[in-house]
């Protein structure tokens, strides 16, 4: 079920409402229950996958806190393998059998795959919803309790929960059931301070999907549907839109998570922090995506430096091919994290020499913030273009043709207003950010007076009514 | 908690009824230019892409036919369209009941059996139901909510200004879309002619390593033909278009002819291929029938169908 669907908006009052009335002890099996349906209401079948990782890391947990230390590893291993296993054959299968025959083509060896097998393609839009977020985030489960920072879980049920919680269940913010597991377990008045956020919060979510990002991807869409077909200034005004596209995209998804699960009394993790801010690669990563960040750190990058012993240039190589693939099954993605980490070893490596070279200059440290956020939000940009390019050399096409001048035939989709209205709205929601950041969007509305309050309302129907696109077009990260 | 309750009600009540407004505000004059081909049953159809959206006139073929046959005609053609399960699902709904005096005309070039390469089965119809075809609930009714709600792209503030229809594109209540080659305050010079031709082909060109033809869309389209059997008379088409076009996809689609000839024997059915004589059908990007030769094609087509049907 989308969030910015009819459906959604019929099953999150119905869901609000229901729990609330229902004693705490009954709140755990209505919001599984409302999670599974919200899951399975666009691919049922597959919440078997959804079902098989939360038996195998309930199973895991339990027995890593019971059996003697000696074993707890294997169990560890297990959890590691059977979701390891599930994205492999449900994500990667493809991708990699492909990869394997390019190589051997490349090698003058002949393969070619039947028309049967082509037609059981599991096509990257079959991909099962949020499989990338769900099986991170029952991993993240056992590791804390094989390292001994959490207790196992005993109730199935609670568990099942925190796998399938439905605000975070398709595309994050990946929760660690550390911090999640408690709060669901706690008994939660109906606080109507907190109600008014959460749905502020997701008001604003709304209205960042609806009305920008899909509006972004109209434009975004036609260039990249014929990459050679523009050059100049319309690719570069693609790929600068594309910037904004995701960041919105992604950020209204996760407002809307965050809100819905605010009223119901549970706090998720910040996700973003204005990362388009940033002044440097590194702490754009730090501002960005920051429960998939902050899981490899903690679960892939330190294992890798104080376990395998590996040098940082290596680890923060593999962590970012990683990171790479873990978006999506094509070696775009893959060039995409590579490329991000070589900004970030070239940036580190420099970072004296850099500073070093401003002061002999007297540069002012404000000039030097702009100077960083501008390198760091066009280097974004670039790498970006791998993201959402079809394939390598696409990527390489597009960059290119953004050379080719003169062509300011901007207009591609002869619509002025829309291009001014994209432009006007990317502008205006960067400001909100900018004053407001990421996690204090209620303070828009809160505290303000009755007719200020609800001149804003009718402003905001005014404005999601009219100018909203109508699509109902699916979340950019629902395919990861 | 009761009167919050109740403000919350007051905004959701707002929001509807502000969305109902526009919505229905649209529906009353221009949404865009597929919205026709959703908005009334059909007894016969045109099928296809955007060559027999823009290039068959249904009023043209009812008039020129001289023959009894299920009515309205309406033109359910149009860019993305391609061959398929959504496609005939789309169709089974248009239909409303007939005589079985139907005629159903199915345009068919290379283009109408492709999908991007490494699709499946399954791929193809995902994608093709991100068209207005797989997105539209309903297809016969008038104003059509289920098409504006889940198909109109842009911002229902439309609604609110005049008339937005493209200045050299007439959209009939009959499907067809009637591109102008000249009009009060513009004609399309050759020169701009030739260079959309130009583009065109190296569109084409460029698509040629992404696409692939699908055995699954022949398959499909053979049970569109199967099913419209039943209802009246099939005639399959392939539209004119310039010469540098048809050699393109002549020279990149070798078995398309073989193909349609062997389908047409299988069914016992019509096919009426107009890429080879066409003279005096011009286009205006190399493609697609511009105003003047569209009708002056269906008027010839209707000739002809009118040869082939069996009363």
């Amino acid at each position: 079920m989308l969030f910015n669907s009819f459906e959604f908006l019929l099953f999150f009052p119905v869901v609000l409402f229901v729990y609330y009335v229902l004693p705490h002890k009954l709140r755990w099996l209505f919001l599984l229950a409302s999670s599974y349906y919200f899951y399975a209401a666009s691919e049922p079948y597959l919440i078997i996958l959804l079902l098989i990782s939360t038996l195998v890391d309930y199973y895991c947990g339990l027995k890593i806190g019971d059996v003697v230390s000696r074993r707890k590893k294997y169990y560890l291993w297990l959890s590691i393998v059977v979701n390891i296993g599930i994205l492999v054959a449900f994500k990667y299968l493809f991708f990699f059998i492909d990869s394997t025959n390019n190589i051997l083509e490349y090698f003058g060896v002949e393969i070619s795959s039947s028309e049967q097998i082509q037609s059981y393609r599991i096509d990257q839009i079959l991909l099962p919803v949020g499989i990338s977020f769900y099986t991170f985030q029952t991993m993240s489960y056992t590791i804390e309790v094989y390292r001994g920072n959490m207790k196992p879980e005993k109730h199935l049920g609670r568990f099942a929960l925190f796998v399938a919680f439905f605000p975070q269940l398709v595309a994050g913010p990946i929760e660690k059931a550390t911090r999640l597991l408690p709060q669901l377990k706690k008994t939660i008045s109906p606080d109507i301070s907190q109600i008014k956020r959460g749905m502020i919060i997701m008001a604003w979510g709304f209205f960042l999907k609806v009305v920008v990002a899909d509006r972004l991807g109209i434009y975004v869409d036609a260039v990249y549907a014929d990459p050679d077909g523009h050059q100049g200034l319309p690719s570069l005004l693609a790929a600068f839109f594309f910037v904004f596209q995701i960041y919105f995209d992604f950020a209204a998804y996760t407002y809307i998570a965050i809100g819905a699960a605010k009223t119901m009394g549970i706090s998720l993790i910040n996700n973003f922090n204005r990362p388009l801010f940033s002044i440097s690669i590194t702490q754009f990563w730090q501002r960005w995506h920051i429960s998939l960040t902050q899981w490899i750190r903690d679960y892939l990058y330190s294992p890798l430096r104080r376990k395998a012993h590996l040098n940082r240039v290596v680890s923060v190589l593999l962590v970012f091919f990683i990171m790479g693939l873990w978006h999506g099954a094509n070696w775009t993605f893959v060039v995409w994290g590579l490329i991000n980490a070589l900004f970030l070893i070239i940036e580190v490596a420099t970072n004296k020499w850099r500073k070093n070279s401003f002061d002999r200059l007297h540069v002012p440290l404000k000039l030097r913030a702009l100077l960083g956020w501008a390198t760091s939000f066009t280097l974004m940009m670039v790498s970006l273009i791998f993201f959402r390019s079809a394939s390598i050399q696409e990527a390489f096409n597009f960059i290119g043709n953004l050379f080719v001048v003169p062509n300011l035939h901007i207009n591609v989709l002869n619509n002025y207003l829309e291009l001014f209205l994209s432009i006007l709205l990317i502008f205006g929601v960067q400001w909100v950010h900018f004053v407001k950041g990421n996690n204090k969007i209620y303070e828009l509305v809160e505290g303000r007076p009755v007719w200020a309050r609800w001149s804003m309302y009718l402003a905001y129907i005014a404005i999601i009514v009219m100018l909203g696109i109508n699509r109902q077009e699916s979340f950019i990260y629902f395919q990861f | 908690m009761r009167f919050f309750i109740l403000k919350l009600l007051l905004f959701l009540a707002l929001l509807a009824s502000a969305y109902a407004f526009l919505v229905n505000r649209l529906s009353e004059g221009y949404v865009d230019m597929y919205y026709p081909k959703y908005t009334q049953g059909a007894s016969s159809l045109v099928i296809g892409l955007s060559r027999a959206d823009q290039g068959i006139d249904p009023k043209t073929v009812t008039e020129n036919i001289n023959q009894e046959i299920d009515l309205p005609l309406i033109n359910f053609a149009a860019n993305q369209y391609y061959y398929g399960e959504v496609y005939l699902e789309a169709i089974k709904k248009k239909l409303i009941r007939a005589n079985g005096k139907g005629v159903f005309i199915l345009s068919a070039s290379p283009g109408s059996f492709t999908a991007p390469i490494g699709f499946g089965a399954e791929g193809i119809k995902k994608m093709d139901e991100k068209a207005a075809i797989g997105k539209t609930e309903y297809f016969n009714s008038n104003p059509n909510y289920s098409y504006i709600i889940n198909c109109y792209g842009e911002g229902l503030y439309h609604a609110l200004l005049a008339q937005r229809a493209p200045g050299n594109v007439i959209t009939h209540d009959n499907g067809w879309n009637e591109v102008l080659a000249s009009g009060s305050d513009f004609t399309l010079s050759d020169a701009l002619k030739m260079d959309w031709k130009r583009q065109n082909l190296a569109y084409f060109q460029r698509r040629l390593p992404k696409e692939e033809t699908k055995s699954y869309r022949w398959e499909w389209f053979g049970k569109t033909i199967e099913y419209l059997m039943d209802k009246g008379q099939v005639i399959l088409v392939r539209m004119p278009a310039d010469k540098e076009i048809i050699d393109f996809e002549n020279e990149n689609s070798p078995n398309f002819r073989k193909s349609m000839d062997s389908i047409t024997k299988v069914h016992q059915i019509p096919y009426l291929d107009y890429s080879k004589n066409a003279p005096g059908y011009e286009t205006y990007d190399g493609s697609h029938l511009h105003s003047e030769s569209a009708i002056q094609f269906s008027t010839q087509l209707a000739k002809d169908m009118a040869v082939h049907i069996k009363r």
